[in-house]
C-alpha cells in the first residue's frame, strides 16, 4: 500500500483524529454557510430590548441576550469571528516563525542568535499576558487582537523550525550533500523543509485551538474585537452580570468555544500520532497492567 | 526450535518474518547464526527469550524446546523466573543502549545477582548480608575475569563512563553470573572497534571452554563466525538455508547463497563480487525457496516450492534443489580464516 | 566541571533576555493611548493641573530618558510607584503575590496528584479502554476554557448546590498574617474556621486551572513512560528475566521522571501569569487579577513592574529546571 493511502486509512481508523477532522469541518461549514444558518442574521448588529434575557425557547433556541439578540445566531457567527482571527494569525505565523527558524537553524552566526534571543524575549512570559499588554496598548479591534496573537506566538514556529533544522543539519546525510556541492538553499528545500514539515502541521492545527482560546480570554477581559462583535469571549463576559438567573447567555458561548477547540486538537493529537513516528503508540509485549 | 513461524502484522501488510525456522544448539556448543541485516536472526534470538515485540509480531507455529520444555508454552512466571536471566542470557547488541544511564552499573549488576542469582543459591537460609557479601564476591571474581581492572571502584560508575570495549565485557560477566546453559549472543561485536572485538572474541572463547555454556552467537560476519562458531546456521529472509560445521561450511560451502557470501569476502586479488538483485519484499513473498529471485541456478520450481532441507555431508545440511557439490571451494591464499585454534 | 559551564553560559544569556524583556514591555505599555493621568486628573482638571501631575511622574521628559531613568531605578530594585494606589509597586506586588501563589500551588498539586498516576496506568496499559478514555479526556482538559468553567462551576457548584462559596479567599476571619498564604496562617495559628473557610474558598478556581494542567501533566508522563518503555534497556531488563514490578517501580519510573519533573516545573511557570483570568471570575486578589485591572486603568508602572517580575519567575524557573535536567541526568550534558 501507498504512503499516502496508509495514512488516509489510519486517519479514518483513528476515532478521535476522525471526530476532530469533523468537528474542524463543520465549524468552518457553519462559518462559510452563517448568514443562511443563523434564524436571525441580523441579531449580529441589530438590538431588540424588548426580548431581552429570554430563555431558551423554540423561536430562540439557545436563549436572548441582554440586548435580545439571539444566542444561536451569534455563536453561529461567532464561528466566522474566531476562525477568521485564528487562521490569520496562524498564518502569520508560519510566514513570519518559518524563514526565521530555517535561517537561524541553518547558519550559525551572530545573526541567528539574534533571532534565537528574541523569540526567547516574547516566551520568557506566558503569551496571554504580552498578549494582553499588546492588545490593550493597541486598542479594541480585530486586526489588532489578531497582531497581538500574531506577536507574541510566533517564536513556537521558529523555535520548532529551528530546532528540526539543526537537528537536520547536523545529520551526516546533509555533510554529504553539502559535500557534493549542494547549494545551501537547495539543501534547505529538498532535504530540512520535508523534516521540518510534520511538526508544524502538528502544531499549526494545535495553534487555531489555542489561538481561538486565547483570543476569547482577551475578548472576555474586555481588549479584544469591539462590541457588537459576536466574538465568544465578549459574549461571556457580557453575561456575567446577569448570572446565575440567565445561565444561558455564559453558557452557551463558552460550549462553542470549548468544542471548536476541542475538534482541533483531536484533529492534532491524531496527526502527531500520525506524522510523528517517534510518538508512535507502540511498545513491547508483557509490560501490561496487572501482569 | 522446530518448525517456527512469526510474522509481523503491520499496516502494510502482513510480513512472513521467520518461515520454519529449524536450529538446534547442543550443550558446550558454539552455534553461529549468520545472515544479513533484516533477515530475521535478532527476532529469532528475542523469540527465545519472549521479547518479540508483541502487537505487530505473532508467533504462530513452532517449538522452541529447551532441556526437554517447550518455552513457548511454559507458564510466564516460570518462564521468566527461571528461563529468562537464568539458564538463558543475553548479551545485548549495543551496550551503551542496554543499559540504564540513570542507575550505577553496580545497582544493575546487583540487580540481577539478588534477582537471578541469589534465589537458587545453596546457602538459602544465610541473612540477606552474608549474601549479599556472597553475591559481591560473586562479582567481582566474573569483572576480574573479563578483565576489568580494579572492579571495586568500577561498581559505582554510571553506564557513561566506560568505554565501549568495558560496558561489553560488563555486559558479558552479566551474562554469566547465573551460570546459565545458553547465552544468546546477539551480535555482541558489531559495535565496537576491531582490536576490541579481538579481545572480546577471544575472551569468549576461554569462556566457553570453561564454563561448558553453549552460545548462539549471532552475527553477519563470517570472519567473526570462523574465530568463535563450532558450527553456523545461514539464514536469508527468513529461512534457514544451510547448517554446517564451521570447517565444512568453508570448505564446501553447498548453498548458491552462501556460497556467494564467501565469494563477496574480500580478498587479496582484489576482485569484489556481489550478489545482484534485491531481497524480496517478506510481505508477500515466495512461497518457496526465499533465495529464487536472486539465484543463478533457479528454475521456476524454486519459487513455487519450498525445498526440503536435506543433510548432504555429514552434519551438513542445505535447503535447496541446486545445492553446489563439486570440487570443494578452493580458497585463495590469505581469506581470512584464522580457524578457530 | 561541565555543569559548571553550562550554568555559566544559561545565567550569561539570562540578563539580555530579561533586559530585552523590559525594553518590549516598557515600549509596549507607553504606546498605550489611554492617558493615565487624565484619568486620575479628573475630567474638570485644568491643563495647568495636569501638566503638573505630569512633570511630577516625570511623564513630561522625552520617552527615551524615562527608558534609562526607569532602568537605573530597577537596578536599585525600585519598581516605581503605582498611580492607583500611589503605592511602591513591589508592596502592592508583594501583597497579591501569596494569593496567586498558593492558588497555583494548590492547582499544580492536584494536577499533579491526579496526572502523574493516570498518566502512567495510562502508558503501562496502553491501547486499553482506559489508555482511549484518557486520551479523550486530556484533549478535552487542554481545549477547556479556563474561565467559562469557573463561571460553570461558579454556577452548578456555587448556586444550584450551594456547596461552595463563589467569590474571595475567605469569608470572614482572616488569620494572623504570617506568611500571607492563608492556608499555612491558618494551620500555625491553630484557626480551624479560617482553614476550613479558605480551603473551600480554593476548590473551584484550583479547579478551573487544574484541569488543563492535569491534562498536560497526564500526556507528558504518559509520553514519557511509553518512551522508557521502548528503550534498549528496558528490554535487556525484561530479556533478563527481572520481575516486573521491579522493572516497573524502580526504573521504569525514575527514567520517566525527569520529563514529568520538567512539565511540572513549566506549568507552575506558566500558571503565574495564565491563571489571571480565572483570578478575574473569581475575584481572588491575586497577581494577575492585579495586572487585568492594570492593564485596563494604564497604570503602566505596575504593568511593567507585573510582567518582568512574571517574567523574572518564569526564566529563573526555566533555569532552575534545565540546571536540575543536567544533575538529574548525567548524560544531557554531552547531548
Amino acid at each position: 500500500m501507498k504512503d499516502y493511502q496508509v495514512f488516509l486509512q489510519k486517519l479514518v481508523q483513528d476515532r478521535v483524529a476522525f471526530g476532530g477532522f469533523l468537528i474542524v469541518f463543520i465549524v468552518i461549514l457553519v462559518g462559510f454557510f452563517a448568514p443562511y444558518l443563523a434564524p436571525y442574521p441580523g441579531d449580529v448588529k441589530a438590538i431588540h430590548l424588548s426580548e431581552r434575557l429570554q430563555r431558551p425557547t423554540l423561536k430562540h433556541l439557545l436563549g436572548t441576550d441582554d440586548f435580545g439578540r439571539d444566542i444561536l445566531s451569534r455563536v453561529i457567527f461567532g464561528t466566522r469571528v474566531s476562525f477568521t482571527i485564528a487562521l490569520i494569525a496562524v498564518g502569520a505565523c508560519l510566514i513570519i516563525g518559518i524563514p526565521i527558524g530555517l535561517y537561524a537553524g541553518f547558519y550559525e552566526n551572530w545573526l541567528s542568535s539574534v533571532f534565537m534571543r528574541i523569540g526567547d524575549i516574547f516566551l520568557s512570559v506566558p503569551q496571554i499576558v504580552l498578549a494582553l499588554a499588546f492588545a490593550s496598548a493597541l486598542g479594541r479591534s480585530m486586526p489588532n487582537i489578531i497582531l497581538a496573537l500574531s506577536v507574541t506566538y510566533w517564536p513556537w514556529f521558529s523555535g520548532i523550525v529551528f530546532a528540526e533544522t539543526r537537528k537536520v543539519k547536523k545529520s551526516v546525510f546533509i555533510e554529504a550533500t553539502v559535500a557534493l556541492g549542494a547549494s545551501s538553499s537547495r539543501t534547505i528545500f529538498r532535504h530540512v523543509l520535508p523534516n521540518v514539515l510534520s511538526p508544524i502541521i502538528i502544531r499549526s492545527t494545535v495553534g487555531m485551538g489555542y489561538t481561538i482560546l486565547t483570543a476569547a480570554a482577551l475578548g472576555f477581559i474586555g481588549v479584544g474585537a469591539p462590541p457588537p462583535t459576536p466574538e465568544w469571549g465578549i459574549a461571556i463576559a457580557d453575561a456575567r452580570q446577569y448570572l446565575p438567573e440567565a445561565w444561558w447567555c455564559a453558557t452557551f458561548p463558552g460550549l462553542a468555544i470549548f468544542l471548536t477547540v476541542m475538534g482541533f486538537n483531536m484533529l492534532g493529537d491524531g496527526l502527531r500520532d500520525l506524522l510523528d513516528p517517534r510518538l508512535k503508540r507502540g511498545g513491547r509485549e508483557e509490560i501490561k497492567v496487572g501482569e | 526450535m522446530k518448525d517456527l513461524v512469526i510474522h509481523f502484522y503491520t499496516d502494510y501488510g502482513v510480513v512472513e518474518a521467520i518461515d520454519q525456522l529449524n536450529l538446534v544448539v547442543n550443550r558446550g556448543e558454539v552455534v553461529g547464526l549468520i545472515g544479513e541485516s533484516g533477515c530475521g536472526k535478532t527476532t529469532t534470538a528475542r523469540a527465545i527469550l519472549g521479547v518479540v515485540p508483541s502487537p505487530p509480531g505473532k508467533i504462530l507455529e513452532g517449538e522452541i524446546l529447551f532441556q526437554g520444555q517447550d518455552l513457548l508454552k511454559m507458564e510466564r512466571r516460570k518462564f521468566n523466573s527461571l528461563i529468562r536471566g537464568k539458564a538463558i542470557t543475553l548479551i545485548p547488541q549495543d551496550p551503551f543502549n542496554s543499559f540504564n544511564p540513570l542507575f550505577t552499573v553496580g545497582t544493575q549488576i546487583m540487580d540481577i545477582v539478588k534477582w537471578k542469582v541469589l534465589s537458587s543459591h545453596p546457602d538459602q537460609g544465610n541473612r540477606s548480608e552474608n549474601r549479599k557479601a556472597i553475591g559481591s564476591e560473586n562479582v567481582m571474581k566474573k569483572l576480574k575475569q573479563m578483565q576489568i581492572p580494579f572492579p571495586e571502584r568500577q561498581l559505582g560508575k554510571y553506564p557513561h563512563e566506560f568505554s565501549g570495549g568495558q560496558r561489553q565485557r560488563i555486559m558479558i560477566a552479566m551474562a554469566l553470573l547465573s551460570n546459565p546453559s545458553l547465552i544468546i549472543a546477539d551480535e555482541p561485536t558489531t559495535a565496537l572497534d576491531v582490536t576490541i572485538e579481538a579481545q572480546i572474541l577471544q575472551l569468549l572463547r576461554q569462556l566457553v571452554k570453561a564454563f561448558e555454556v553453549s552460545i548462539l552467537y549471532i552475527t553477519h560476519d563470517l570472519g567473526v563466525a570462523s574465530q568463535i562458531c563450532d558450527r553456523v546456521v545461514i539464514m536469508y529472509a527468513g529461512q534457514v538455508m544451510e547448517i554446517a560445521p564451521i570447517a565444512s561450511f568453508f570448505a564446501k560451502p553447498l548453498h548458491p547463497y552462501t556460497k556467494k557470501l564467501l565469494d563477496s569476502l574480500p580478498n587479496p586479488k582484489g576482485t569484489i563480487t556481489d550478489i545482484p538483485g534485491e531481497v524480496p519484499s517478506l510481505i508477500k513473498p515466495p512461497p518457496g525457496c526465499r533465495f529464487c529471485t536472486r539465484c543463478e541456478f533457479a528454475e521456476p520450481k524454486c519459487w513455487q516450492e519450498r525445498p526440503v532441507i536435506e543433510e548432504i555431508f555429514p552434519d551438513h545440511w542445505v535447503r535447496c534443489f541446486h545445492p553446489i557439490i563439486g570440487s570443494p571451494v578452493l580458497l585463495a591464499e590469505g581469506n581470512l580464516i584464522n580457524g578457530r585454534n | 566541571m561541565r555543569v559548571f559551564s553550562f550554568i555559566l553560559g544559561r545565567l550569561a544569556v539570562t540578563p539580555i533576555i530579561i533586559l530585552g524583556l523590559i525594553t518590549l514591555v516598557f515600549f509596549i505599555v507607553r504606546v498605550i493611548p489611554a492617558d493615565p493621568v487624565s484619568f486620575i486628573a479628573g475630567e474638570r482638571a485644568t491643563k495647568e493641573q495636569i501638566a503638573e501631575l505630569k512633570q511630577k511622574w516625570g511623564l513630561d521628559k522625552p520617552l527615551y530618558t524615562q527608558y534609562f531613568i526607569y532602568l537605573r531605578q530597577l537596578a536599585k530594585g525600585d519598581f516605581g510607584t503605582s498611580f492607583y494606589t500611589h503605592q511602591p509597586v513591589i508592596e502592592d506586588l508583594m501583597r497579591r503575590l501569596p494569593a496567586t501563589l498558593e492558588l497555583t500551588i494548590v492547582a499544580v498539586i492536584l494536577s499533579v496528584a491526579l496526572g502523574v498516576p493516570v498518566g502512567i496506568i495510562s502508558a503501562l496499559g496502553r491501547n486499553s479502554w482506559f489508555d482511549h478514555l484518557l486520551r479523550v479526556v486530556t484533549i478535552g482538559g487542554l481545549s477547556i476554557v479556563g474561565f467559562w468553567l469557573g463561571i460553570m462551576l461558579q454556577l452548578v457548584i456555587g448556586y444550584q448546590l450551594n456547596l461552595l462559596p463563589l467569590t474571595g479567599r475567605i469569608d470572614l476571619y482572616a488569620p494572623q498574617d504570617i506568611t500571607g498564604f492563608l492556608i499555612l496562617d491558618s494551620i500555625l495559628t491553630w484557626n480551624g474556621k479560617a482553614l476550613l473557610s479558605s480551603l473551600k474558598h480554593l476548590i473551584l478556581p484550583a479547579t478551573a486551572i487544574a484541569f488543563a494542567s492535569f491534562a498536560v501533566i497526564a500526556r507528558f508522563t504518559r509520553a514519557g513512560v511509553l518512551n522508557v518503555l521502548r528503550s534498549d534497556y528496558v528490554l535487556y531488563e525484561q530479556a533478563m528475566g527481572l520481575p516486573y514490578f521491579l522493572i516497573i517501580l524502580k526504573y521504569v519510573l525514575r527514567n520517566s521522571i525527569t520529563s514529568t519533573v520538567t512539565q511540572i516545573g513549566l506549568v507552575f511557570a506558566s500558571l503565574l501569569g495564565g491563571a489571571a483570568v480565572i483570578e478575574m471570575v473569581f475575584e481572588w486578589p491575586g497577581l494577575g487579577n492585579f495586572l487585568v485591572q492594570s492593564i485596563l486603568l494604564a497604570d503602566y508602572k505596575v504593568i511593567l513592574g507585573v510582567t518582568v517580575w512574571i517574567g523574572l519567575v518564569y526564566i529563573v524557573m526555566n533555569l532552575i529546571i534545565d540546571i536540575a535536567q543536567t544533575i538529574v541526568d548525567p548524560r544531557r550534558i554531552e547531548q
